[in-house]
């Protein structure tokens, strides 16, 4: 993977060899047009929802879901890795439940899930919340108690008390493996939402796929396809960077 | 995705402290137990929206049914022969995909962007597509299945191929070694490892996908599909069997699957010692 590889053109004809054949096969009529739209009309399809503000409004619901539901997974998360990490009486009361909800995939509990809190707003968002919960708190969790004995020995003969320890010893420390939990549990929590979306849902990508599915409208599957592959792309490329900036110059 | 290689238990209770480990695992019971008693609790006083809560009577009652009628058992053995094909399919194309994206920089190149740009789609993304192409039959759940088990297999082989020490290659034309005898005693042996941690992977995210596929798809039979009838049919208790089983299930599987890779891979531990 370190192997230098950049050839822009020799990369393009993979997608260009696809993108042609996809166009004839349309142009030749190989497939009726309900079973695969041409190229050409999955982007006016995309020009259509773009212009009339529909694709955005669909966007933005499935973002402010994520970004509620992300920030309020990712919080109580890292409460409770730290106080998994900092108390072995914590642990030893939560660590079985924890571990036991923590092999049930997230998509198994949106059934459930949507009998407790009915098919609206706060089902998604706790979907989102789980989802992000558990690979932020495991992050966490290890984060802080991978931390080298060596340094702890050092805090405690310097008497620091418990902010300092955290502030300057545990925060730092645990800081790349958190990012990375931050990370996973970001991408985790999009692919749980399009889920939810695709299963119930009055607005949002998942919901406009799932209609478009209903009305045989391939365009609009296709497009959401490519909508919900360069959203999730994104994402996690932007957190890649922030994590690259954020751990600069740390050798871990 | 919510289990992994570092399944929990073994986290805790190693550092049992002053306590001794059996009281130490008793506190672990004490959540759980309380939860489940205030869940009875609210069943019998009919908080929620009546059917959001069911008594742990009526728990046992739907799982001895269940079991009686061999519905669950029927449900478990469906999920869990989808996930068998969809495991040795993917794993059959997963690898031939990341070995040659390996050992051929054209089909890297080539292939690659194409590979990359698919994987960000989330696998269940693609259900409403299939749908429409395949209709909701056994085919598109067995598809959706395959391409879990397949991708995190292109990577690991990959991976694992482009990390071979360069030495032991070297030795192998040195001794000119037959290209295939190469690949198949030197490469692909030190890619062994890299290649299991992909397939342990690709167990956690076929089961997964199966799941959902089954509870998106919304028909045939599967312990998905019997999760998402229970759901439909606004029946709390089959709905929590299914989930208490899907977790089960995933545990044994990440388990055994686990106890297997470790005796696979015991004169690793040896080599490196040496």
């Amino acid at each position: 993977m370190t192997r230098a590889r950049f050839d822009p053109l020799l990369s393009l004809v993979g997608l260009l060899a696809l993108l042609l054949a996809w166009w004839t096969a349309t142009r030749l009529g190989v497939f009726p047009r309900q079973v695969l739209a041409p190229p050409e009309s999955v982007w006016r399809a995309f020009v259509q929802g773009a212009g009339s503000g529909e694709l955005g409004a669909h966007i933005l619901a499935s973002l402010g879901r994520l970004g509620t539901g992300y920030a309020a997974g990712a919080l109580v998360g890292a409460a409770f890795g730290l106080a998994m990490a900092l108390s072995r009486e914590f642990e030893a009361y939560t660590s079985g439940l924890f571990h036991a909800v923590r092999q049930v995939p997230t998509i198994a509990f949106i059934p459930m899930l949507v009998l407790v809190f009915g098919v609206e707003e706060t089902f998604k968002i706790v979907v989102v919340a789980k989802a992000s919960f558990y690979p932020v708190a495991l992050a966490v969790f290890t984060g802080i108690r991978g931390i080298s004995a060596k340094y702890l020995d050092v805090a405690a003969v310097y008497t620091l008390s418990l902010a300092q320890r955290l502030r300057l010893l545990m925060l730092p420390a645990a800081l790349p493996p958190v990012l990375t939990g931050l990370r996973l549990g970001l991408s985790r929590a999009w692919v749980a939402l399009v889920a939810a979306e695709l299963l119930v849902a009055d607005e949002g990508i998942g919901q406009m796929m799932e209609m478009g599915r209903q009305m045989f409208r391939l365009d609009i599957v296709l497009m959401g396809v490519v909508v919900i592959g360069t959203i999730g792309f994104l994402l996690d490329h932007g957190f890649k960077l922030l994590e690259r900036r954020l751990t600069k110059g740390m050798s871990a | 995705m919510s289990f992994s290689a570092q399944a929990g238990p073994a986290l805790s209770g190693s550092h049992a402290g002053f306590a001794t480990p059996r009281l130490h695992r008793l506190k672990g019971l004490v959540l759980p137990i309380a939860l489940l008693l205030l869940w009875d609790m609210l069943a019998r006083r009919h908080v929620g929206q009546g059917f959001a809560f069911v008594t742990l009577a009526q728990l046992s009652d739907a799982f001895a049914g269940a079991i009686a009628s061999g519905d669950l058992l029927a449900n478990i053995v469906a999920s869990l022969r989808r996930v068998a094909i969809g495991l040795v399919c993917g794993g059959v194309l997963g690898i031939a995909l990341g070995t040659a994206m390996a050992l051929s920089r054209t089909v890297d190149r080539v292939v690659g962007p194409l590979f990359h740009s698919i994987r960000q789609v989330p696998t269940l993304g693609w259900i409403p597509l299939l749908g429409l192409w395949f209709g909701y039959g056994e085919f598109p759940k067995l598809l959706i299945v395959t391409k879990a088990a397949m991708f995190p297999l292109v990577l690991s082989t990959y991976e694992g191929l482009r990390n071979v020490r360069q030495a032991d290659v070297e030795v192998g034309r040195v001794l000119t070694l037959d290209p295939w005898v190469l690949f198949w005693r030197v490469r692909l042996r030190a890619a062994a490892p890299m290649i299991l941690t992909g397939v342990q992977q690709a167990l956690a995210f076929a089961w997964i996908a199966c799941i959902g596929t089954e509870i998106l798809f919304g028909s045939g039979i599967g312990i998905g599909a019997m999760i998402e009838t229970g759901q439909v049919e606004g029946n709390m208790a089959t709905v929590l069997l299914g989930v208490i089983f899907v977790g089960l299930i995933a545990f044994a599987l990440t388990t055994a699957f686990n106890r297997f890779t470790a005796r696979q891979l015991r004169w690793r531990d040896t080599e490196d010692r040496a």
